[in-house]
């Protein structure tokens, strides 16, 4: 795909007394431009409500601007979401789930489905899951398949929304790595969002800062993988981005810069 | 070894549901024949059990049970279609469900049983009126309760849905109704218990047969013992057909709806 931009969008969201009148409108985006670069891992990074989702599901075509344009214009339709839980039909077995991606495609027979969704979930190391329904998968192994769903759409464009914010430390790692390597397989234009200052310093080729709807500060992130996230140089990187976020709007009594140097003092 | 502690299980939980029944017919029956009650107005059960065996060989239980079960079955099959098909189209286009709304609601609130003479006037004492009753009693449950099925859809799964492009309709097949189901069916079950009891009231009031004509026919005759085998009957096919209804419809089938995705 040629180069993904966005152009001065704008997107309110109305706002409601108890009545149901409307009694204002409630900014997320305002006067937005940004271009994505090819084949690249654009993690955009901001606090909670400051318009990341809305911004991933305008993309994904979940949710309409009110002005501005996006190009190509087909955008939705060529990209690929995974959201923050897994979403699998619980009453489907995962082979269904997956196949369901396939749903669109008249083109194969369906033989032939069936082969991509084995491909796929050999890729993601979950052969044995194939009749298995959702309840029955951990976290992780869920997050997993979602992420096959979504590459089943083979998308040009790759929307992650905190795709592994919900699980554990060890599982979190081993995701981040896996998606590294299909990105290395399948070098994918991707936009990921993500709270987490390690996960964005560990797999981004560019950090996108947000704030109240507008990006902040652009970091391009030059490093080669695999990343260590007590590397001197990815501290500085996650030093320069807290930096944003906290030049952004007042500081939060959350992200408390004494403590955390006092956290990483044994590993020095 | 197994298969015994199957037998084994499966005779507990038949004694268990079955000795509370069996406890009270035994009383029932030792107190009528300790004279204790009056013979007119509690026969015992062996009375019960002898004029049942009587009407049985005359032909008349069979030819009442047939008469209701078929009509409750007519009555249902049109009021469930209906039903389903309002509440479908009124979770599509809600514009319609506003617009009928205020004459539903008003249905609604009017118990069946009021309807009664009107539906004579307009329809006569055949078929037509006790149809009507049990529409009327059995609509609103499984309408109401597919409209809050088919409302209730993880909005998250749409979204999902959204993403992989499927059309509505497609979302509505791989997604709205299976996750309505379980509602859906709720709904049919609770439809089909009023079906039942309204017509036997229908039936108390302006027919020719079926069990609720039997009971208004052997009161006039003063037969109490009659009476009870039309309030038995009653029971026990109400019971037999929600039986037959939990197994007819499928439970959970939602698995095998997406069998349109292979
Ligand atoms: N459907 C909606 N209707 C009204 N307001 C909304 C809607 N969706 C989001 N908002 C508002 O838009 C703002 C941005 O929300 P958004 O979900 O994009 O934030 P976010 O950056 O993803 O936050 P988080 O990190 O917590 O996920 C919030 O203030 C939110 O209240
Ligand atoms: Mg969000």
């Amino acid at each position: 795909m040629d180069v993904i931009r966005l152009t001065n969008l704008y997107k309110n969201f109305p706002r409601f007394d108890q009545g149901a009148v409307q009694t204002g409108n409630h900014p997320v985006l305002t006067n937005f431009s940004l271009t994505l670069d090819r084949s690249k891992i654009t993690v955009l990074i901001g606090r909670s409500g400051c318009g990341k989702t809305t911004l991933l599901h305008i993309l994904a075509g979940l949710c309409s601007v009110d002005r501005g344009s996006i190009d190509p214009v087909d955008l939705s339709r060529r990209s690929g979401v995974v959201f923050q839980d897994h979403r699998l039909l619980p009453w489907a077995t995962v082979e269904a789930n997956l196949m369901l991606a396939l749903h669109v495609r008249k083109d194969l027979s369906k033989q032939a489905k069936r082969d991509r969704v084995i491909n796929v979930l050999g890729s993601l190391g979950l052969e044995k899951t194939l009749n298995s329904f959702p309840a029955e998968l951990s976290g992780g192994m869920a997050q997993r398949v979602a992420l096959g769903r979504a590459l089943l759409l083979e998308p040009e464009l790759f929307l992650l929304d905190e795709p592994f914010a919900a699980l554990d430390a060890i599982t979190r790692a081993e995701m981040q790595n896996l998606l590294l390597d299909l990105h290395i397989s399948t070098p994918t234009t991707t936009l990921f969002v993500t709270h987490d200052l390690d996960e964005a310093s560990l797999i981004a080729d560019r950090i996108l800062v947000m704030d109240q709807g507008r990006i902040c500060s652009d970091i391009a992130v030059d490093l080669p993988h695999p990343r260590h996230s007590q590397d001197g140089t990815l501290r500085a990187l996650k030093d320069r981005i807290e930096a944003a976020l906290n030049n952004g709007t007042p500081k939060a009594p959350f992200i408390d810069t004494p403590l955390r140097s006092n956290q990483e003092q044994p590993y020095v | 070894m197994i298969i015994s502690f199957v037998v084994k299980q499966k005779l507990r939980s038949l004694l268990l549901v079955s000795t509370l029944p069996i406890v009270i017919v035994v009383l029932w029956e030792i107190v009528g024949r300790l004279g204790l009650t009056n013979s007119y107005l509690l026969p015992s059960p062996s009375a019960i059990w002898l004029a049942a065996v009587e009407l049985w060989e005359r032909g008349h239980l069979q030819r009442h049970l047939l008469v209701s079960v078929s009509r409750v079955l007519t009555g249902f099959s049109v009021s469930a279609s209906l039903a389903l098909s309002l509440a479908a189209l009124h979770h599509g286009l809600p514009v319609v469900r506003r617009i009928m709304s205020v004459p539903m609601e008003a249905i609604r609130v009017v118990p069946p049983l009021a309807m009664v003479p009107v539906l004579i006037l307009w329809l006569g004492i055949g078929e037509a009126s006790k149809l009507a009753i049990i529409v009327l009693a059995s609509f609103f449950p499984i309408y109401l309760s597919a409209r809050t099925a088919l409302a209730s859809t993880d909005t998250r799964l749409l979204e999902m849905a959204k993403t992989l492009r499927l059309s509505r309709i497609e979302q509505t097949w791989f997604i709205v109704i299976p996750s309505a189901m379980p509602g859906l069916l709720t709904g049919l079950r609770l439809g089909f218990g009023y079906a039942w009891r309204a017509l036997v009231g229908a039936e108390m009031i302006a027919a020719a047969a079926g069990l609720g004509y039997l009971i208004i026919d052997s009161e006039e005759l003063a037969r109490t013992d009659r009476i009870f085998v039309g309030i038995f009957a009653i029971a026990a096919t109400g019971l037999l057909l929600d039986a037959i209804f939990l197994r007819v419809l499928p439970k959970d089938n939602r698995s095998g709806m997406l069998k349109g995705v292979f």
